[in-house]
């Protein structure tokens, strides 16, 4: 099917975006960040944007498609283009490094030392945590793009997590710029593409907090 | 973070979830029965002026115009209540499970006391 | 992934270290690595690349624990033909001194429910899953606390050779549209498959065989232990799982670019086959991705590319004329640690210098603080 891509582009000193618009052919089961992939390898070499594992388990690859925040690895062109275009953006809530390359240091720089990657599933099951750390929740959150100083939803929900496991969370957490900063859109759950639930978990994460349940460090 | 990139988190719908735009109009009816409240109280404080002046008030919120705006402020009030009530709830860590059933009877509770209020205060009050 | 633990094993060893990649971390072959922390079991044809690799999953379990799933693998036989690889299997398994067990049919499939309920013989081996992206970066920002300056989006454009020598690169940085010249003392290309396709730019020659292989991502997660199956290398002969999803892997074909390169269906087709024959659940699964990866194999190319060694070569460019320009290739991600610190070694007889590597002693920097 031939499907017109429209992307945002913008690069260090440019005083607007500009979206250009590249008319590709493309198989609707192709994922969105195969086009772009194709884009900047035949067309356009100086288009950055982030990819890595290519089947929605790394979290590099999250984008805006047509006004929807998505993994684009696991988003097929065929699902999402609306009479053949698909218009492609960064992820809002973070600062703009190039084009769809978005700075996730806002996020990453939150984790504390000992942040536990792994989950105990079962007694010789361990397990990464669904939570692919893309940053779609930051970009869905309301808060989380108005308020730089908010921790978080996926932050948050690990939080959450650590709480149940170890009865304790860092003080942030339990600030104004942590739990309470929430005010319950629940489009970060709406929009997680592992379904993390960040929402539901910053409100249950709340009521320990509330019934003293969890110790704050 | 301007201020034009946080109001178009808080209001940008497009590709939003029902969700979100349940919580930008929790939020914009706040922010206008706020401001109506300091429009009130100023209202009110016209008595002070003496009883013509309040009347001469009393005289503009009982014309047509005086019902329209009590039929938005009355739609508003509602919106914010329901609204309000289920993320008192789910802020609380209650019902997060059903939660898209209860977004859904908030707004459909909503609904049905707009209906009410409108008919109240157009044929009872009008 | 080469490129990062070479800067890693680099800095360490007191060099200044600037790495260049074209686009973002992971974003080349390692990216889409299916994940898997190998035992050495599935090479153990060849026992040196199995101990190999059995090392070195013991090393990055001991740098980074909470990179990987360590749930450990299984072999399993499903047909006569598999049967008769075990006794073979687990000879070699012994002679490169990886710790394997054999398993009952009941056993492993109450380990594994999914697994196919006709199997033949089980054996379960030390493998590890990760998150590929996690790895790479966790390398970077070790590299980066030593000093090196990592550049993403900065692309080779081009080299500067005068007397024998490459004097500086040519970069263009996509951030900011800038192109700028980077002199360096010596020059290192980890770029994997597209090693002769940077070479080049150089005047020299890699010989690198830009092997694709096709891999199903399946949307669910169908088991914890690795289902690998019990025969030779081949096509769809392995499931690996994390995070929540569980990808079959892989095929095999040579191409001259890597920069283009599509899935062929029937290979999509051949993965959810054979994927289903270790494990019926994956023929009433949904397929959540199709991806391409280009492994970068040494040598003249066989039809398939399957039966070249998979273990990895350093090219030192004074045979043609460069002394201080070196080429990597071949390996696999979980070698990465391994050749960084052999091509460390190459550089530090070239520079004149003795240090000894120390990244199979140091805990690896978590990925998160390469953001800050």
């Amino acid at each position: 099917m031939k499907v017109r891509l429209v992307v945002r582009r913008w690069k260090e000193g440019w005083r607007a975006p500009r979206y250009d618009v590249f008319e590709v052919e493309a198989d609707p089961s192709e994922s969105v960040l195969d086009l772009v992939e194709r884009v900047s390898l035949k067309l356009d070499p100086t288009l950055t944007f982030e990819h890595a594992c290519h089947h929605g388990v790394c979290g590099a690859c999250g984008m805006v498609v047509n006004g929807v925040e998505r993994l684009t690895c696991v988003t097929r062109v065929g699902d999402v283009a609306r009479n053949g275009v698909i218009l492609v953006e960064p992820l809002h809530g973070f600062k703009v490094v190039s084009d769809l390359v978005v700075d996730k240091s806002r996020m990453f720089s939150r984790y504390p030392d000992d942040t536990r990657t792994l989950e105990r599933v079962a007694a010789r099951v361990e397990k990464l945590w669904d939570c692919v750390e893309c940053g779609i929740c930051y970009s869905a959150c309301p808060v989380a793009c108005s308020y730089p100083s908010y921790l978080g939803p996926s932050v948050l929900a690990w939080a959450f997590h650590r709480a149940v496991e170890e009865g304790m969370v860092p003080a942030p957490v339990a600030s104004g710029s942590g739990v309470w900063s929430c005010h319950a859109a629940f489009d970060c759950s709406e929009k997680c593409p592992v379904n993390f639930q960040p929402g539901e978990k910053i409100m249950r994460l709340r009521r320990l907090l509330l019934r003293g349940a969890v110790e704050v460090v | 973070m301007g201020l034009g990139e946080a109001l178009r988190s808080w209001l940008r719908v497009r590709g939003r979830s029902a969700e979100h735009v349940s919580f930008a109009v929790r939020r914009l009816a706040g922010v206008v029965l706020a401001l109506y409240l300091v429009v009130h109280m100023v209202d009110i404080s016209t008595l002070l002026m003496g009883e013509h002046v309040y009347s001469a008030f009393l005289q503009v919120f009982a014309s047509p115009i005086g019902l329209v705006f009590d039929v938005v402020l009355w739609v508003f009030l509602v919106l914010h209540g329901a609204l309000g009530l289920y993320s008192a709830l789910v802020e609380a860590g209650l019902l997060l499970e059903r939660r898209k059933v209860l977004l859904a009877a908030a707004w459909a509770a909503a609904l049905l006391l707009l209906v009410v209020g409108v008919v109240v205060i157009l044929y009872v009050m009008g | 992934m080469t490129g990062a633990a070479i800067a890693y094993d680099l800095s360490l060893r007191g060099f200044r270290v600037t790495l260049l990649e074209r686009g973002s971390a992971g974003s080349g072959t390692s990216g889409r690595t299916h994940g898997l922390l190998h035992s050495g079991c599935r090479y153990v044809a060849d026992v040196e690349v199995a101990r190999e690799c059995y090392s070195e999953n013991q090393i990055l379990r001991r740098i980074a624990p909470y990179l990987f799933e360590k749930n450990g693998g299984l072999f399993v036989a499903i047909t006569e033909d598999d049967l008769r690889y075990k006794e073979f299997f687990l000879k070699k398994c012994e002679e490169a001194g990886i710790p394997v067990r054999e398993v009952s049919r009941e056993e492993a499939l109450r380990l594994e429910p999914n697994l196919n309920p006709q199997l033949k013989a089980a054996v379960v081996v030390p493998d590890g899953t990760f998150d590929p992206l996690k790895v790479i970066l966790s390398f970077l920002a070790s590299a980066k606390k030593y000093g090196a300056d990592i550049r993403l989006y900065n692309e080779v454009r081009g080299f500067r050779v005068e007397g024998g020598e490459v004097k500086a690169v040519k970069v263009l940085d996509k951030v900011s549209l800038r192109e700028y010249e980077l002199e360096a003392d010596f020059f290192v290309n980890a770029t994997g498959a597209w090693a002769n396709k940077v070479a080049s730019l150089a005047g020299l020659h890699v010989p690198v065989k830009p092997s694709p292989g096709v891999m199903v991502a399946l949307d669910g997660r169908i088991g914890n232990m690795v289902f690998n199956r019990l025969n030779k290398p081949g096509d769809g002969d392995i499931i690996v799982h994390h995070r929540g999803t569980s990808v079959i892997g892989t095929t095999s074909w040579v191409v001259s670019d890597p920069d283009e390169v599509t899935a062929p269906k029937e290979h999509v087709e051949l993965l959810l086959r054979r994927g289903a024959e270790m494990a019926p659940i994956v023929s009433r699964m949904r397929v959540k991705a199709v991806y391409v990866s280009s492994r970068p194999l040494i040598g003249q190319a066989a039809q398939t590319g399957r039966e070249i060694s998979r273990s990895f070569a350093i090219i030192d460019h004074s045979s043609e004329g460069v002394s201080n320009f070196f080429s990597i290739i071949g390996g696999k991600f979980i070698t990465a640690r391994l050749m960084a610190e052999k091509m460390g070694g190459v550089v530090c007889e070239h520079a004149g210098v003795t240090a000894p590597s120390r990244t199979a002693e140091l805990p690896l920097v978590p990925y998160w603080r390469f953001y800050g």
